[in-house]
């Protein structure tokens, strides 16, 4: 039985994987926005992801503008799937 | 790092849901690429259905065709750069094995009704390339503006747990 991640637990962490699971990347900015958090509680969070390897950030400049690209991880999908799976099994929700 | 918390409550887990699913459809709801580019690639992919199926030898409607796949493709291109700009950069390869599904039932659906708009014509079925092509059009319509990112995702429906008991 799989069971609730530590990393992913934390609220803000598990919108971030939650949007991140919509699309192939997000920037930063949007989902900074998403959250209404600042830039550097943002990065914090980022940063355990990226340290759990959950998350992969990719700086790209565009139209002479760097922007920060998030995706997550093959290890970060299952890892989120695992969680949301372990959160449905509480609530009793069948797989 | 704090110890895995195993022992939630059903409610917290509720909650947790419940924030999953808005954020993920909140991503998908507050950026939408304008309207007018998902109905230029619906018509854009009607126009080619349209036309391969009322192709002949004699007639002008393989222009269409070719028109509506320059549409096609300008309108998704189009698609593609709005939600970069906007900060997203949608799914194209498959990541979770229910957008693989969406996608081979759509790669399929989409096929039969391509070839189907001209076999039913020629079987004597005359408005088959109408029918055919307004389904596609509207099918690329719904599909682009219900997973504008390219993933399926799915709207839970949680209702609040009765008691806020412990696992």
């Amino acid at each position: 039985m799989s069971s609730l991640d530590p990393v992913i637990h934390a609220p803000n962490r598990l919108k971030i994987c939650a949007m991140l699971s919509t699309s192939a990347e997000l920037e930063f900015k949007l989902i900074k926005e998403q959250l209404d958090v600042s830039d550097s509680v943002l990065s914090k969070h980022l940063k355990a992801l990226e340290v759990s390897t959950y998350i992969r950030l990719q700086k790209r400049t565009e139209f002479g503008r760097q922007k920060t690209w998030i995706s997550l991880t093959s290890n970060g999908r299952e890892a989120f799937k695992k969680h949301v799976n372990a959160l449905k099994r509480i609530v009793g929700i069948k797989l | 790092m704090s110890e895995p918390q195993q022992n939630i409550s059903q409610h917290e887990a509720s909650d947790a849901l419940k924030s999953v699913n808005s954020s993920q459809q909140d991503v998908i709801i507050n950026n939408q690429a304008p309207i007018i580019i998902n109905l230029l690639a619906g018509s854009g992919y009607a126009s080619i259905v349209f036309g391969y199926g009322m192709t002949e030898h004699g007639n002008l409607w393989a222009l269409a065709m070719w028109v509506g796949a320059v549409v096609f493709i300008l309108s998704i291109s189009f698609l593609f750069y709005t939600y970069r700009l906007m900060g997203i950069k949608p799914t194209i390869l498959p990541r979770s094995s229910a957008t693989l599904k969406l996608q081979m039932i759509t790669g399929i659906l989409f096929a039969l009704l391509v070839v189907g708009s001209r076999e039913f014509r020629l079987m004597g079925f005359q408005y088959a390339p109408h029918l055919f092509s307004v389904t596609c059009g509207l099918l690329i319509f719904i599909i682009s503006r219900k997973y504008p990112t390219g993933e399926f995702v799915s709207k839970m429906t949680l209702s609040s747990p009765k008691a806020s008991s412990h696992e």
